[in-house]
């Protein structure tokens, strides 16, 4: 296979960190090639590089053979690098064909462009409203419009930035069918992942990154899982250590502390996306929500965090009814919220590090005037407990990680009061290991000190590991519920497939 | 494929001094861009900048400097607290009128009130005016999504003519000027020595302003207002009741100067009252980046504009239009810098040959 792209001692620094220490990396055309490593390995800057966002300190870059300079993103699309972003830049208040109009330099009112896209989107099966306005997409539709934009790109690298990290089970196998697709076409495919199972799915040969440094690159048919995880992390961790969590067996059921009765919500777009729902939570036990993406869990959730509003129906939190109230009012109840939505939801980006950790408990943080007091020994000693370093309290939010930014939201949400209900959506995707394990450990701790959480996600292990009770949402709907002991794994794998 | 390339590059944050540094950079090259242009005019540049100077900061000057200095400097504020929150107001001059207007009225049905507690007032009142101006604008925001920009602007225009209708109206009291009567003496804040005592208001309202944005609860909800509606409800905030805050007291702050400045400089009403310390406060806004312990020290730059621009026209017979072109240039040249600041420009020259450029 020829060689289409190739990095030679590739360097980048910032201010505190060596993101890439003398990296080489080669991709042939017809394969896919995975890169691996944790959040904050250097995968982002490698490809951040290579699509033209920021330039090496240091080293060369070649493709088909010929030294080139990418200076800017525009520079790599017109020499065929085509990215698929984990975070697509889309214009909110356009559609779906404008966005992608725009993005190629085209008229959405170009006949010949419109039947061109709609060809590619039958032909790599892709579900997407083109008349919709992007405001009203979920995560997973946003990805598909950026797949369906690098799709219509014809280039001759595609870079894929864990595309499959904020979608559903759908989405996922669509992605990776694309990315087949592409392989299959010659195309050289670079596909950036930190889950070592999808490495096996579908990759040809995998490179492992850990901190900055290259560690190895091997055909995929000969390495094993558990050489790639020491690799990622430098120490022997096996598959059990990742997932098993200590399950207490949960004492008696005591009193409940949440009770949904027969709710309807609906989404941004006015459609209902929950459709009779009722529930109950009891204290100190775990409830995990498992469906496929967009069934309304979103929804289900942000109506009991009290973010949006209810269309009929009940929401009561410790015997209390809090249909009609606000966050606030059901914060100080003792309700936390992980909201999915890191970013524009869940963190004010502009602000510090230190605000964003007091904004949702102002009454705690202000004197009676409303002047308010820091504690600045207690906030610091809340980034220790979450692992992240406590001189970090004047930074913005958005100089931090995405792993960083869910470590101040779990501090925030979790250490600054008693919480006794925990509603996480979502709380470990698109997260890198070590985070992920530390969201698991406090919600055990929590569960196991007679907090209850109600949570969401879209990785069955996850939901088995960590659930004392299961439940399957489809289309705004419950269709399954069952205590974690009498699950038959094989009767949910099926009703999720 | 052209031999030069221009690469526009987002930067690593910067540190405060390089931005300083940067910033002192911006307002000396808007002052040697100027130097043309006044040559043009037929004048040596050296004279103009000798009378820049001369003009704000010789001891005879600053009296006239801090005169402007107090109402560009209120005006700062008021965009600094709405620009923060995220909202556009720019209607600062129609507020500075409105809250002079009112005070002129409720002090000419109360003219005997004693002057301790007259003082106060001068403050109150045109603050109440203007922020209540304001905050038409901020509920057309709040319960119909009215730009501000465009309502605060417009609402500018509704007040200059009421000023109008007054002078040339019901309000007149000379035959010859469309004039105003007098604020009433009790009303008139007096100098002490040569400087007059509405420094002292300027310094407890800058103080005020400091401590509501960066001490209170409420400043850190004004911040959070600029994140964007979804974070407002995750916190729980009232986003429509924290537009209409933010706008009056936006308001409060450009009203406030009106009513001083008639209190302290003005002491009636004419169409000329409308001087556009607003726009000037607005510069300043950006000169410190938004910051209200650097407002004065911002706006003092701009006050000294105004006050060189009088001298200058005596002497050297320059256009006061010169300074407004010096004030046009000074916003343009901060612009750019917030610009440079946050981005790199590179400018990389490829020979033809294979080799590449490197940096």
């Amino acid at each position: 296979m020829k060689t289409a792209l190739e990095l030679r001692g590739i360097v980048k620094k910032f201010p505190h960190t060596v993101a890439l220490d003398n990296v080489d990396f080669d991709l042939r055309y017809g394969e896919i090639h995975a890169l691996l490593g944790e959040n904050g390995a250097g995968k982002t800057t490698l490809v951040n590089i290579i699509s033209g966002v920021y330039s090496a300190d240091s080293g060369e870059i070649y493709l088909d053979g010929k030294r080139i300079v990418i200076s800017s993103p525009r520079d790599a699309q017109k020499l065929g690098i085509v990215s698929v972003s984990q975070h697509p830049i889309l214009v909110d208040s356009l559609t779906v064909l404008e966005n992608l109009a725009l993005a190629l330099d085209m008229s959405p009112r170009d006949r010949k462009f419109v039947n061109e896209l709609r060809k590619v989107i039958e032909g790599f099966g892709i579900r997407i409203d083109l008349g919709k306005r992007v405001w009203q997409l979920s995560a997973s539709e946003k990805a598909r419009v950026e797949i369906v934009k690098a799709l219509l790109r014809d280039g001759k690298v595609y870079i894929f930035d864990e595309p499959t990290s904020l979608v559903g089970l759908k989405d996922r196998l669509t992605i990776l069918r694309v990315m087949r697709q592409l392989k299959d076409s010659g195309k050289a495919v670079l596909f950036i992942t930190h889950r070592v199972d999808e490495v096996f799915e579908i990759a040809d040969r995998v490179t492992v990154l850990r901190k900055g440094k290259k560690i190895l690159t091997k055909n995929v048919n000969e390495v094993s899982k558990s050489e790639l995880l020491e690799a990622m992390f430098g120490k022997s961790l096996t598959d059990t250590d990742v997932r098993s969590m200590s399950r207490k067996e949960r004492s008696s059921r005591r009193g409940e502390i949440l009770i949904v009765d027969d709710l309807y919500v609906k989404d941004d777009t006015g459609r209902l996306k929950v459709k009779n729902i009722s529930l109950k939570v009891y204290e100190g036990e775990i409830l995990g929500i498992i469906g496929p993406a967009d069934s309304g869990q979103r929804e289900l959730m942000e109506a009991i965090a009290r973010l949006r509003d209810v269309e009929r129906g009940r929401i009561v939190i410790a015997g209390k009814e809090v249909t009609r109230l606000k966050s606030s009012d059901v914060r100080r109840l003792g309700v936390a919220y992980i909201p999915d939505d890191r970013l524009s939801t869940g963190s004010a980006l502009t602000l510090s590090v230190k605000e964003n950790l007091i904004m949702r408990d102002l009454d705690l943080y202000s004197t009676r005037l409303g002047f308010y007091k820091y504690d600045n020994d207690r906030l610091r000693s809340m980034l220790l407990k979450v692992g992240l370093p406590e001189d970090i309290l004047d930074v913005p939010c958005a100089d931090l990680s995405g792993g960083m930014i869910q470590r101040v939201i779990l501090a925030r949400e979790l250490l600054n009061r008693d919480v006794r209900l925990v509603l996480a959506s979502y709380p470990t995707q698109g997260l890198d290991h070590e985070t992920t394990k530390l969201v698991h450990d406090m919600f055990i701790l929590l569960r196991d000190k007679g907090c209850s959480i109600l949570f969401t996600s879209e990785d069955l292990d996850e939901i088995l590991a960590l659930s004392d009770r299961i439940i399957v949402m489809t289309d705004g709907k419950v269709v399954y519920e069952s205590d974690r002991r009498d699950v038959d794994v094989n009767e949910l794998r099926e009703m999720l497939a | 494929m052209s031999p030069v390339k221009i690469v526009v590059k987002r930067r690593e944050k910067l540190s405060r001094k390089v931005k300083a540094l940067y910033t002192a950079v911006a307002i000396l090259v808007s002052f040697l861009i100027a130097a043309p242009i006044v040559a043009a005019l037929g004048i040596n540049p050296i004279l103009f900048y000798k009378y820049l100077i001369v003009g704000s900061f010789a001891p005879y000057s600053i009296p006239l400097t801090i005169i402007n200095l107090i109402p560009v400097a209120l005006c700062c504020i008021s965009a600094i607290v709405s620009f923060r929150a995220g909202l556009w107001n720019i209607g600062q001059d129609g507020q500075y009128i409105m809250g002079a207007v009112f005070l002129l009225w409720i002090a000419s049905l109360i003219p005997n009130v004693p002057p301790p507690l007259s003082y106060v007032l001068v403050v109150i009142l045109g603050g109440i005016a203007g922020g209540a101006w304001c905050l038409i604008c901020g509920v057309l925001r709040a319960y119909t999504e009215a730009n501000e920009a465009v309502t605060t602007l417009m609402m500018l225009y509704i007040a200059s003519s009421i000023l109008n209708y007054l002078c040339y109206g019901p309000w007149r009291s000379s035959i010859g000027f469309p004039e105003t009567f007098p604020l009433p003496q009790n009303y008139q804040l007096p100098n002490i020595g040569p400087i007059t005592s509405a420094i002292i208001a300027l310094a407890v309202l800058t103080f005020l302003a400091w401590l509501i944005l960066d001490r209170t609860r409420l400043g850190l909800e004004m911040s959070i207002l600029a994140e964007g509606t979804r974070v407002i409800d995750y916190i729980g905030l009232r986003y429509r009741r924290l537009i209409c805050i933010v706008m009056f007291l936006s308001g409060f702050y450009a009203g406030a100067a009106g009513s001083l400045y008639l209190s302290y400089a003005a002491k009636f009403l004419e169409p000329g009252f409308i001087a556009y310390y607003g726009f000037s406060g607005i510069i300043a806004a950006w000169l410190c980046e938004l910051k209200v312990e650097y407002s004065i020290l911002a706006s003092l730059l701009l006050a000294a504009l105004y006050s060189s621009s009088y001298t200058m026209q005596a002497t050297l017979n320059i256009p006061s239009y010169m300074i407004d072109a010096l004030e046009g240039l000074l916003l343009i040249c901060i612009l750019l810098v917030h610009f440079f600041t946050r981005y790199r420009v590179e400018i990389r020259f490829i020979s033809s040959s294979s080799k590449s450029s490197r940096k």
